[in-house]
């Protein structure tokens, strides 16, 4: 019967630890769908440096996205009343995509279109492998998590296209990733939090 | 019967305990340090009237206290983990964990 008690009891704490996740999600999508426009605001402010201003707003971002998978880290390990191997992993994998993004941005501003292309290679490899990572985890797989990953794989593909074929709409390519990302996000935050 | 299993026992009888929902519930909190009751409510899916009856014992018991807060969507309940709850779960969570290893 203790067996029972202890079995059940873990399963409901981890319930709800899932909806905690979830919650880290919900904070990581409103995070990042205001990273476009945030580094448009600063390469509109700083003119006179403008290579500083992704390092800038990336070390913001990185520094809370770390935070709130720690957090999400540390809560699971009091629980489950051991350390647990791969602490970091989930930082580590949600904060990748800057590599990606920022192998764009540099080839993009200095002129080196291999080094665009590598990154938008370099990140539909990574959102694929995100994706197969997040499904395997405790996390249930929703229709607007699918819709992030697509728009952040055809935001990268649509930079590659209107770099290749010198389109001028880089800048619209933008907005569905950032609406979908911002949808995201309140979805997330409607699947666990509801007025009293 | 071993000591571990002795202790352990002596937590499960403690009758606020000895119901899953409400272990499961301060076991989350163990982790959480604070959650709000609507949060609670709508990751458990059970009826609110239950789900208060059983925060109400584990505030008797004194393993957690429930408060209201004004926050930006409205005023909401907190229930939060005090300390005699923290050490139970302190002591349950290692108890179990030593089970599980020499199993």
């Amino acid at each position: 019967m203790e067996r029972d008690l202890i079995k059940e009891s873990k399963e409901i704490a981890e319930k709800i630890i899932k909806g905690e996740f979830r919650l880290t999600i919900a904070k990581y999508y409103l995070l990042w769908s205001t990273f476009p426009l945030v580094l448009f605001a600063l390469f509109l402010i700083n003119t006179r440096y403008p290579f500083l201003n992704y390092p800038i707003a990336l070390s913001g971002y990185l520094y809370y996205n770390f935070k709130i998978f720690l957090d999400f880290s540390k809560t699971v390990e009091r629980v489950n009343g051991i350390k647990r191997r791969g602490k970091g992993k989930y930082s580590v994998i949600t904060a990748l995509w800057s590599i990606p993004t920022a192998m764009i941005i540099v080839g993009l501003d200095f002129n080196y279109p291999y080094l665009t292309l590598a990154g938008s290679i370099f990140g539909i490899v990574y959102s694929l492998f995100a994706y197969y990572d997040f499904t395997k985890s405790f996390l249930d797989f929703h229709y607007y998590d699918l819709l992030a990953v697509i728009t952040f794989i055809a935001e990268i593909i649509s930079i590659g296209v209107c770099v290749t074929l010198k389109i001028p709409l880089l800048e619209i390519m933008w907005v569905p990733y950032a609406l979908s990302w911002i949808y995201a996000a309140y979805a997330s935050f409607m699947e666990v939090i509801e007025g009293e | 019967m071993s000591d571990d299993l002795k202790k352990l026992m002596d937590i499960l009888s403690d009758p606020s305990l000895n119901n899953s929902v409400r272990l499961g519930i301060l076991l989350a909190l163990y982790g959480l340090e604070s959650i709000n009751f609507s949060q609670l409510l709508k990751i458990l899916n059970i009826p609110k009237s239950s789900l208060y009856t059983h925060l109400q014992v584990l505030e008797e018991e004194g393993y957690i206290k429930m408060s209201k807060k004004f926050t930006a969507v409205g005023p909401r309940t907190f229930i939060e983990i005090t300390e005699k709850g923290k050490e139970v779960m302190r002591q349950y969570s290692m108890l179990v964990n030593k089970m599980s290893e020499k199993k």
